[in-house]
């Protein structure tokens, strides 16, 4: 844990708080491994994690699928338990909680397909013994208006976006400071997503909601949260604000997905796979988890894991876990080139 | 590449195929569905596509835009309920629509394709190397020796290692089963590639390899690539030429540059523009109101009217014309006049705008 985590955790406790959070995986043997005797391991999908989200902040925990991110969300939300670590919301352990809601990426997880949106918000408030006047209000409040057009409809009736704002209408029932969401908008067309994303934005401002975002999609990121969070193989390899981790990245990693991300910008475009392979869907590396992907690696990196600390822009709450972070290059020289076809021809 | 190099010296058309004639031709192409109640559905409602030899072309759109079924009518994979009204679709000038079932085979010769999950196009108990081998026995007419032999080369072409030649498609990871589901598709060393999301499912990094890879294979082979995505910056990235559909018709097709530096059409205007880019440094997104169209009850007059901030009464009673202009742009919008076919100025639609990352 960090010394700024510390200061700022003294001078009042995060909202959210997650310490040495750690989750292990048995591995599945298939057939051919158990005739060739080879043995099943363990799989670690988080190792050690730390991370805080304040009252009213949007964090968003970015990664690759076998990242790790998701088992976080779940390990928060308590449908996973920890092997080791705390989650604190408001200083108090899953079970008192009453102010964390869940948006994941397919709203039928949440969703009953034959119940209407009235009666799913009104289960949930059941659930926390709060009084039933709140259903239309939650329903307005994710604009779903007005909603005596909708608290009688099932979802098959709803479109995508519309699902996923009945989702978020049965969080808000319940009054929650942090909504834990998985991919809340990644099955959604790219116009109901930008609906979606100033739901989210307006939630936080008016109400103070705070989000923890959790995706794949850097720009996503980028647009929607204060800061970012960088998970690999389970770990943190990078942490700051969107400015810091987007703009400015320390890693080789945070750097390999900004270069790999297209662009419709014509003075960003070009994607270039600075990384090699794809993240091992089996156990991690010794020493940096990174290494073996990485066109930075040296000796040094397979012998010890890289502490998280203070990135080389030295601004404050950065944090990289890099051994080589301070000799690689700044950022924006960081090359960038386009595959062939990627130079516009002006041909019709 | 000596392989690419003869790959289209040596092909021989299928009959009534011209080799003067474009690369493929798409020319007022309608396919509709039946539904249960009796109703019958436009999904593609007259488009105009044309491809030409090492050229790629992105189609564009959300949900109910009709840019997979165009896919699947070019194809011959339409599903039993679904049918070709009206229009041609020419290989090298030979009419696929007219020529009907027959040249189904020829088709997968001649034009193949990349899906989004190559675990279902892949069979799961036949290793890669045989999968890929077998395309070449029954489509080429190769021996099983040589067919052998040039899957193993075409497999170290697309990027998998020989140590994973004997895998099963579930040992693979998945970029690799999307370069083994593309040695399948170059097999039989079309002349077209359609990728239908292609790259949608994989991680970025891993997206970036692959259209690396088909950037390449695209070059090397002098591939027609069609790629059908709904990530316009996955085609400002590959493709010379886009086509933007809406509700069944392209709104706007052009030059990569041209359409997306300077979008005319207000829903290419909002689908730029919905999407934040952190490549860029952009936080602003235009909010684009309202659902994608209902393919079972589409408007009158322009589909994308009753989402329009410049929609006016003329744009929900008449179809809007599509209307050429300078051979660069097509245009399907009331707000632009024909102009006697000068390229006009694009004129801003007002979207609310989102200020994100604003504290």
């Amino acid at each position: 844990m960090s010394d700024q985590r510390r200061i700022s955790a003294a001078s009042g406790a995060p909202l959210l708080r997650v310490r040495g959070v750690s989750v292990t995986y048995g591995v599945q043997r298939s057939i051919a491994d158990i005739l060739a005797r080879r043995p099943g391991g363990a799989i670690v999908a988080l190792d050690d994690v730390d991370l805080d989200v304040d009252a009213g902040e949007i964090v968003a925990v970015v990664g690759e699928s076998g990242s790790g991110k998701t088992t976080l969300a779940r390990v928060i939300t308590g449908l996973i338990k920890a092997e080791s670590g705390v989650v604190e919301v408001e200083g108090e352990g899953p079970n008192d909680w009453r102010s964390v809601g869940m948006v994941f990426q397919d709203p039928y997880e949440t969703l009953d397909p034959k119940r209407t949106l009235g009666e799913f918000v009104a289960e949930g408030l059941e659930a926390q013994g709060l009084p039933m006047d709140r259903i239309d209000a939650s329903l307005e409040a994710a604009e779903l208006r007005p909603a005596s057009a909708y608290r009688d409809r099932v979802p098959e009736e709803l479109s995508g976006g519309q699902r996923q704002r009945a989702v978020i209408a049965g969080a808000l029932a319940l009054n929650p400071k942090l909504v834990i969401a998985d991919e809340p908008v990644s099955m959604l067309d790219v116009s109901m997503r930008a609906q979606i994303l100033a739901l989210i934005e307006r939630l936080r401002r008016e109400q103070g909601i705070a989000w923890l975002f959790i995706t794949h999609d850097l720009s996503l990121a980028w647009a929607i949260s204060d800061r970012v969070v960088v998970l690999y193989l389970g770990a943190v390899l990078e942490e700051g604000t969107a400015e810091q981790v987007l703009r400015n990245p320390s890693h080789p990693y945070t750097r390999a997905l900004l270069a790999a991300l297209p662009s419709t910008d014509p003075r960003a475009a070009g994607t270039h796979s600075l990384a090699a392979g794809e993240i091992p869907q089996g156990a991690a590396p010794s020493g940096c988890r990174f290494r073996n992907r990485c066109a930075h690696a040296v000796e040094a990196c397979a012998s010890a894991r890289p502490p998280l600390e203070a990135a080389p822009s030295g601004a404050a709450g950065h944090r990289v876990a890099c051994f080589r972070a301070a000799e690689l290059p700044a950022a924006a020289s960081v090359a960038r080139h386009a595959p062939g076809g990627a130079t516009p021809s002006g041909g019709a | 590449m000596s392989g690419a190099a003869n790959h289209n010296d040596a092909r021989s058309l299928p009959a009534g195929a011209n080799a003067a004639a474009p690369l493929l031709e798409i020319r007022a192409l309608r396919v509709s569905f039946s539904l249960e109640d009796g109703r019958r559905l436009t999904a593609v409602d007259g488009i105009n596509l044309s491809v030409s030899p090492g050229e790629a072309i992105g189609i564009a759109g959300e949900s109910g835009s009709g840019k997979s079924t165009a896919a699947s009518a070019i194809m011959g994979l339409l599903p039993p309920n679904g049918r070709i009204d009206s229009g041609s679709i020419r290989y090298r000038g030979l009419d696929l629509v007219a020529e009907g079932a027959p040249l189904r085979r020829t088709r997968w010769r001649e034009i193949a394709v990349v899906f989004q999950g190559s675990l279902v196009a892949l069979n799961p108990v036949i290793k890669v190397r045989d999968q890929v081998a077998e395309a070449i026995e029954l489509r080429l007419g190769e021996p099983a020796n040589a067919a052998r032999e040039k899957a193993k080369r075409l497999l170290a072409d697309v990027g998998i290692p020989d140590k994973r030649l004997e895998a099963y498609p579930h040992q693979l990871s998945g970029g690799q089963r999307q370069r083994a589901m593309l040695a399948v598709a170059l097999s039989c060393s079309p002349a077209v590639l359609i990728g239908d999301e292609p790259t949608t499912a994989l991680d970025v990094i891993v997206q970036a390899q692959i259209l690396e890879l088909l950037d390449r294979m695209r070059h090397e082979y002098g591939l027609g690539l069609i790629l059908i995505t709904h990530d316009l910056a996955v085609i400002a990235d590959m493709c010379d030429r886009v086509a933007i559909m809406y509700g069944g018709r392209i709104v706007e097709s052009g030059s990569v540059r041209e359409v997306f530096t300077n979008p005319r059409h207000p829903y290419t205007q909002a689908l730029l523009g919905a999407a934040p880019d952190a490549r860029a440094g952009r936080r602003t997104i235009k909010v684009l109101e309202g659902q994608p169209p209902d393919l079972a009850s589409l408007p009158p007059g322009c589909h994308f009217a009753p989402r329009c901030p410049l929609a006016d009464a003329r744009c929900t009673e008449e179809d809007p014309p599509t209307v050429s202009y300078e051979d660069r742009v097509t245009l399907a919008c009331h707000r632009y006049e024909p102009n006697g076919g000068a390229l006009p100025a694009p004129v801003a639609a007002p979207y609310p705008v989102l200020e994100l990352g604003k504290r």
